[in-house]
């Protein structure tokens, strides 16, 4: 075993008995298991919330879309400042909402809202289905940080069980408490990790970061635009406004724990507002990617080049150093989405009367969603790739629901938001699979209109029909 | 609108979703010595940061007088 294989495992158990610490005394409650007692400071929230942020996606995939793509990777910086500015408004009314009515998950919040325990199901089984390729991707990249850091495959695939093992046994240990307490360190990692990063990068490039984008420029100046094949201004703001609509408005069900768990909409309020700053961190694997363009021969897979290039200029234990904070970019997420799909599996889904039950039920689904993901991400990569695909765009088709169920008044019936999600989904699937040419638009944002369409319609029947029924019912 | 300074919080919206459509930043430009596109979308990410401050300044005795009731209902 290298060096470098050894800090990476040794880092990977330390994260998990941070995890570990971070228990309180058994209480047996759902509840405690998820959300704490929603009391979480501003601090323990802004770790929480700034850790679904960052990603595997923040190591691996910016630096690979920037190497094939320039400057449109920018886009992620956009999407999150998005994100956060639709948060400042809508997260504190969540945390209100979910406070009066003791939501534990996403689909707590359609049931309650729509009167609807159907609709509850539907969104239950929609957030889990569409996360789980979500939590795949964690696994999967996770293994491909260590096997580019280590040079071993059996490296990867040794650490992808491990990791999976570690992360399964904190968050049964510990829950949300577990994931906050990993999230402060697997920060710290990870700014260390991205500086480390960029100091090797700017000291291998010939006249430092200046140097590398005045040789961009001058050799690849398509770069530097958006007039690219595949990168076109479309593509930039459609991927902007589908990314920034989806994680602003509370679609992916892994982001409403952190914000049911906080103490006051104020925390939240503050977080939006400081949050922004956070993410220039991001612009980190930006110029990584830039750097591959130039030191990482053409061609080579797109999402191993920020690792291949601490490989090329880093010492081995600082490459070790670099796949600890991204193994942990994936743990922490990875946990959130468990702790995601597992409450909406046994909570809205099974629905088990009994507290102890319920969260007895808990513990399986997360061990089953973790194996699933896990042994898919060994045996069959490909397998979930497809639905990954639709993750993003398809839970983006729960938007105008959860946006009429903000409201003080709710003044959309069930019937209609199903049908506006159902066929939302429905045509996503079909300009997915369907081999639907329709260029660099993103089609998570084309079925939205759908989506729009369908639950209007359906809300002026229903609305007619009610009103219809009145005097009917008044004679 | 019953709350205007709120237009506030969607100036860095507007000003991410135009980044292509502005010559002076969609071109082979280098800004403090990086890409005119990145710079502008960082430079944005902290307006963003300056702009929800600016709202939350604004609203600050609406959101203090809620965060009050919550914490009195709470407490009831």
């Amino acid at each position: 075993m290298n060096t470098t294989m050894a800090i990476t495992l040794i880092g990977m158990v330390s994260i998990a008995v941070v995890g570990v610490s971070g228990r309180r005394p058994r209480s047996g409650e759902l509840g405690e298991w998820t959300v704490g007692k929603r009391k979480f400071s501003t601090f323990t929230t802004w770790f929480l919330q700034a850790g679904e942020a960052f990603t595997t996606f923040s190591f691996l995939g910016l630096a690979g879309i920037t190497f094939g793509g320039g400057v449109a990777a920018a886009f992620a910086l956009c999407y999150l400042a998005i994100n956060f500015v639709l948060q400042y408004f809508t997260a504190p009314r969540m945390r209100e909402l979910g406070r009066k009515g003791g939501y534990l998950t996403q689909a707590d919040f359609f049931a309650d809202r729509y009167r609807s325990p159907l609709l509850g199901k539907v969104v239950a089984v929609v957030g889990a289905v569409f996360l789980l390729p979500y939590l795949q991707l964690q696994i999967t990249g996770l293994g491909m940080i260590v096997q580019l850091a280590t040079g071993s495959r059996t490296g990867g695939n040794l650490s992808m069980v491990l990791a999976t093992a570690l992360t399964v046994a904190f968050v049964l240990w510990s829950g949300i408490r577990g994931i906050a307490r990993v999230a402060y360190l697997k920060d710290a990692l990870m700014i260390v990790g991205l500086v480390v990063l960029l100091i090797g990068v700017a000291v291998s490039v010939r006249g430092g970061i200046g140097g590398l984008f005045e040789t961009v420029r001058d050799s690849h100046p398509q770069l530097l635009t958006f007039h690219q094949n595949g990168y076109d201004a479309t593509f930039f703001v459609t991927a902007v406004i589908i990314s920034g609509i989806g994680g602003g408005l509370g679609t992916m069900a892994h982001l409403w724990p952190p914000v049911l768990a906080a103490v006051s909409g104020r925390a939240l309020r503050k977080n939006a507002v400081w949050l922004p700053l956070y993410q220039i961190a991001l612009g980190i694997p930006v110029i990584v990617g830039f750097a591959g363009i130039l030191m990482v021969k053409p061609g080579s897979p797109a999402n191993s080049v920020a690792l291949t290039l601490a490989g090329q200029t880093l010492p081995g234990w600082l490459v070790g150093v670099v796949a600890v904070a991204a193994a942990s970019a994936a743990m922490v997420p990875s946990a959130a989405i468990v702790v995601g799909i597992s409450s909406l599996l046994s909570r809205n889904l099974l629905s088990p009367r009994n507290e102890r039950t319920q969260l007895r039920t808990n513990h399986l689904c997360v061990v089953a969603a973790a194996a699933f993901a896990l042994v898919l991400g060994l045996t069959r990569p490909g397998l979930l790739s497809d639905l990954l695909l639709l993750t993003y765009g398809g839970l983006t088709q729960l938007a105008p629901a959860i946006v009429m169920g903000l409201a003080k008044k709710v003044r959309l019936d069930a019937v209609p938001a199903l049908l506006g999600i159902l066929t939302g989904v429905g045509v996503l699937i079909w300009l997915t699979f369907g081999s639907v040419d329709v260029g660099t638009v993103d089609t998570g944002l084309i079925a939205l209109v759908p989506n729009l369409v369908v639950t209007a319609v359906a809300q002026l029947v229903v609305r007619s029909r009610s009103l219809a029924a009145v005097p009917a019912e008044a004679n | 609108m019953r709350k205007p300074h709120v237009i506030w919080a969607f100036v860095p919206v507007l000003a991410f979703l135009s980044t292509p459509f502005l010559p002076f930043v969609n071109g082979p430009h280098l800004w403090f010595g990086v890409p005119s596109v990145l710079a502008w979308c960082l430079l944005w990410t902290a307006g963003t940061t300056a702009s929800l401050a600016l709202v939350e300044h604004f609203s600050r005795t609406d959101n203090e007088r809620a965060d009050r009731e919550e914490a009195e209902e709470a407490a009831a």
